[in-house]
């Protein structure tokens, strides 16, 4: 069984090194694409694997470095996660502003992703959500203070 | 493994939705302490897009949907929304939504916000 890294960075797999050849003919993988071969942890390149030779299209080793398509990785197709309901509940529930910028950055990771700019939309992502755990924890703190407060001044009546 | 993972967050969370509507029931939000505040009012006093959730939730659980309308119509679109979002999204994904249309609720969640603050007849309707 072989796991294969996507463009995205994520594991596809384990799979069958036929099913493998069928996506190197699919042209889903190419022979930049890094590969851990059956009994190993180490990652390699596709093309260090002789018993792939055979099916690996000549164009792919003509563009090296090109970035594995995983536009045509049909079912298999991750999708960038956008946080638009976590961006959502910590605009209403948290803190308003830095909610309203995760949602700024959802949208992106959509409008980005519709026009096939994978790359983008992933760095959107990223920074939805860092603005959702950002508005989070300052609900967090601030209810936390806010806890603190009513206990402090309690003390105080007595 | 991973299913078993998903099974103890489903039961998490169940166990905190009914805490919740256990609290929300016997505990009127605007009269308790332990419940958590915004942070936007208290330190603006304006009523953000989201205040008055809990005041309403009390409001539904104790049949006064009018009452609740009123601390937050925003829920009232919001969560239908949400319903019809899971059931033509799911297989999907919440990143396949076009993008306009996020744009569209950012623009009606901000809307509500101002205008909910506004001292006018109709929108102050929504500041009990």
């Amino acid at each position: 069984m072989y796991k294969i890294l996507g463009a995205d960075q994520r594991e596809y797999g384990p799979v069958t090194a036929d099913q493998l050849r069928q996506w190197i003919t699919e042209g889903r993988a190419n022979s930049q694409t890094m590969v851990q071969g059956p009994d190993s942890t180490e990652w390699k390149p596709l093309s260090s694997f002789v018993e792939f030779a055979g099916v690996m299209p000549a164009a792919a080793a003509t563009a090296p470095g090109a970035p594995t398509s995983y536009a045509g990785m049909g079912g298999a197709q991750p999708s960038v996660p956008n946080y638009l309901w976590q961006s959502i509940v910590v605009t209403a529930c948290c803190c308003l502003p830095f909610g309203i910028a995760a949602i700024v950055f959802a949208a992106q990771v959509n409008s980005k992703l519709a026009a096939g700019d994978v790359q983008g939309a992933m760095e959107s992502s990223k920074k939805a959500k860092m603005w959702c755990w950002i508005a989070f924890g300052l609900g967090l703190v601030s209810n936390l203070g806010f806890v603190a407060l009513s206990f402090a001044s309690q003390a105080f009546e007595r | 493994m991973k299913a078993r993972r998903h099974h103890l967050i489903y039961a998490a969370v169940i166990a905190g939705l009914c805490l919740a509507v256990f609290l929300l029931y016997f505990f009127p939000p605007a009269e308790t302490r332990f419940y958590p505040r915004c942070i936007f009012h208290a330190v603006t006093g304006l009523e953000c897009p989201g205040c008055g959730s809990l005041r309403a939730a009390h409001s539904v659980l104790h049949g006064d949907f009018a009452m609740a309308f009123r601390l937050n119509p925003l829920l009232f679109v919001l969560l239908p929304l949400a319903g019809l979002t899971w059931v033509f999204y799911r297989p999907a994904g919440l990143s396949a939504v076009p993008a306009k249309w996020i744009w569209t609720l950012l623009g009606v969640i901000i809307a509500f916000g101002v205008l909910r603050n506004l001292p006018l007849t109709p929108f102050s309707y929504f500041n009990p």
